[in-house]
């Protein structure tokens, strides 16, 4: 099976404006995410990976270059319709304690019902399928409060599920997780990408984890520049050895992940 | 980690619809109870009586029921309805369960602008319909002013305690100009604009309390409209935000109902405390739910039951008048919140 291009990113600059100049934090990146596929983003603490994110999310316009979903300009897509076409989980904490987790994964049908939310018997069902495909459905009158950090991250990721889009962002989601629920969560997502089609990107600290679920990488280099590939072709380019370059760390291809240097 | 037996949606279900049915019934003998509470003891066939139209055997009794009593009971609900909604919409836009009119300063806004009207104004317009009109516009003026400033303070600063913070500094310095105004005016308006401060749910005809309630009642109708974003705001603002919601927009408009629904409870009963702080809490620990399509129509209905509670207690001590109804709310007012801020953990939202 031949990916298809969800998403293209052709010579975008994003980051912040303020009256006086723009603060650029990515410059000149020209990306591509697949469907059916994960990307993983990585990137040093700071180096912008959020702010990606946030651009290609639609949520912060930007600085200059173009941004296509499935060929058509990010910026003519209406809310409403960029809703049912890129979903995203985030780490932050939610104040959303006393929903139950039925009622959170429900909150992703949000863009298909109607001016009340009133769930139809096919939200209905998208939301049992979304909890099912997480592996939460006995979960589904528990409240949010009550529920394990990963637990909680695979109720977000229900929800992300639920709203039936083409594309999933999600920032670093599983950083604050023990390791038995990051690699679950890792094999989830790799899962339901393949199995729903969906052009997925994680930006990531855990590089190990990246190169066994991840078929592309987005690196973001130092000098505010980027660079993408497979991560076979990335590591034979030396690419990842550019990701720290002025740390005291090194990519070792035989571990599949950095190491300290040693000399 | 709390643990609790799992809540199955049925049994949450029934007793939301039972939580529901005891609200509505407690609100119906309050307002039994409001009716037939007061300095004048009316025999029950007769209030009855008065309320039917039938005849009496003092008519004076149809006045003390219809023109004190009926509007006192009426104003009552719908205020308390009012200020407990505009509470809700506060505590889930600004996401802090401390929220509320009166803590972030938009009751004191509201009271400044009566204060300019009453204190300042009073002489230009007189008593009567023209000042009850120019209070009800003050008090608008005056709740915007203070949403304007919290907008504006909401664009610099991210953080919700900052704002909480803000809005409580907001309130002293319009605190403080209502004493300065205090200071210049008159010895009578001084004495109206105090009576005024106390809060009271009894100081209007039936022809003033329609005007309030049919002005109060669509803005609280309004609110019932926003129960789908108010459900994404919940998960915080960046989800909401890529649920489709446009956060700046829905945050300025859930602002405005609030400080409309606050400027007309001011303007007609004074700064009435608490309320809109406490009735969302006793909502939601009542129901066990944070989703805005149970929680938005029970903390109206919650509110309005707790207005004609205070209003019930305010009329107790029949021979010797009315107790302020801002002697009343913190009594029940701090233990909730004592209860609420204790107990978080337990109650799940806001964790």
């Amino acid at each position: 099976m031949t990916s298809q291009p969800q998403l293209q990113t052709i010579g975008l600059s994003a980051g912040y404006r303020n009256r006086r100049k723009e603060i650029p934090v990515i410059t000149d990146a020209t990306l591509t995410l697949y469907a059916g596929e994960v990307t993983c983003l990585l990137g040093a603490n700071g180096a912008g990976k959020s702010t990606l994110l946030r651009t290609i999310a639609g949520l912060q316009p930007p600085l200059s270059g173009q941004i296509s979903v499935a060929g058509r300009p990010l910026a003519q897509i209406p809310r409403k319709e960029l809703a049912k076409t890129v979903s995203a989980v985030y780490t932050e904490r939610t104040l959303a304690g006393a929903l139950t987790v039925r009622e959170t994964v429900a909150l992703g049908r949000q863009p298909h019902t109607g001016f009340f939310g009133r769930l139809s018997p096919s939200d209905n069902e998208a939301v049992d399928n979304a909890m099912e495909a997480v592996g939460i459905s006995d979960m589904a009158d528990r409240f949010l409060a009550t529920l394990s950090d990963g637990e909680r991250q695979k109720s977000m990721i229900a929800r992300a599920i639920a709203q039936q889009t083409p594309i999933m962002l999600l920032d670093e989601p599983t950083s604050f997780l023990d390791v038995a629920s990051r690699l679950e969560i890792s094999a989830l997502l790799h899962r339901l990408a393949v199995e729903r089609n969906i052009a997925m990107l994680i930006s990531t600290h855990d590089i190990a984890d990246a190169m066994s679920i991840a078929s592309r990488l987005w690196l973001v280099l130092p000098e505010h520049k980027m660079t993408e590939g497979t991560p076979a072709n990335l590591i034979t380019d030396g690419q990842m050895d550019r990701l720290f370059s002025n740390r005291a760390i090194r990519f070792d291809p035989d571990l599949l992940d950095f190491r300290l240097k040693t000399e | 980690m709390p643990s609790r037996s799992p809540n199955t949606s049925q049994t949450r279900h029934r007793r939301q619809i039972s939580v529901m049915w005891i609200l509505t019934i407690s609100s119906l003998l309050l307002a039994a109870g409001c009716l037939t509470t007061g300095s004048v003891d009316i025999p029950l066939d007769q209030i009855w009586a008065s309320l039917s139209g039938g005849e009496l055997e003092r008519e004076t009794w149809r006045v003390i029921v219809l023109e004190t009593r009926l509007p006192m009971l009426i104003t009552a609900a719908v205020a308390g309805a009012a200020l407990s909604i505009a509470g809700l919409l506060l505590q889930t836009s600004f996401d802090n369960p401390l929220a509320g009119p009166s803590i972030l300063g938009i009751s004191t806004g509201a009271s400044l602008g009566v204060a300019v009207v009453m204190l300042a104004g009073g002489s230009l317009l007189g008593a009567g319909w023209n000042q009850y009109a120019g209070s009800i516009i003050g008090a608008l003026a005056g709740s915007f002013a203070v949403m304007l400033l919290l907008l504006l303070f909401a664009r610099l600063i991210h953080s919700g305690v900052m704002i909480l913070i803000v809005g409580v500094l907001v309130g002293y310095f319009a605190s403080s100009a209502i004493s300065l105004l205090n200071f210049f005016a008159t010895q009578e308006g001084v004495h109206s604009y105090v009576i005024w401060g106390l809060g009271n749910f009894s100081g209007s005809s039936l022809g003033r309390t329609s005007v309030f309630a049919s002005l109060t009642l669509p803005v609280i109708g309004l609110s019932m409209l926003f129960v789908k974003p108010l459900n994404a705001l919940l998960l915080g603002a960046r989800y909401a935000e890529s649920l489709g919601v446009g956060i700046d927009s829905l945050r300025r408009r859930l602002l405005i109902i609030s400080g409309v629904l606050t400027a007309f409870v001011t303007a007609f009963c004074g700064p009435i405390g608490f309320i809109g702080l406490i009735v969302p809490h006793i909502a939601r620990i009542a129901l066990h739910t944070s989703n805005h399509s149970i929680l938005l129509p029970a903390t109206a209905l919650t509110g309005a039951a707790v207005g004609l509670l205070c209003a019930f207690i305010s009329a107790l001590p029949s021979a010797s008048g009315l107790i302020p109804i801002n002697a009343i709310t913190p009594i029940i007012g701090v233990p909730v919140i004592i209860y609420t801020i204790l107990f978080r953990k337990r109650l799940y939202y806001f964790s």
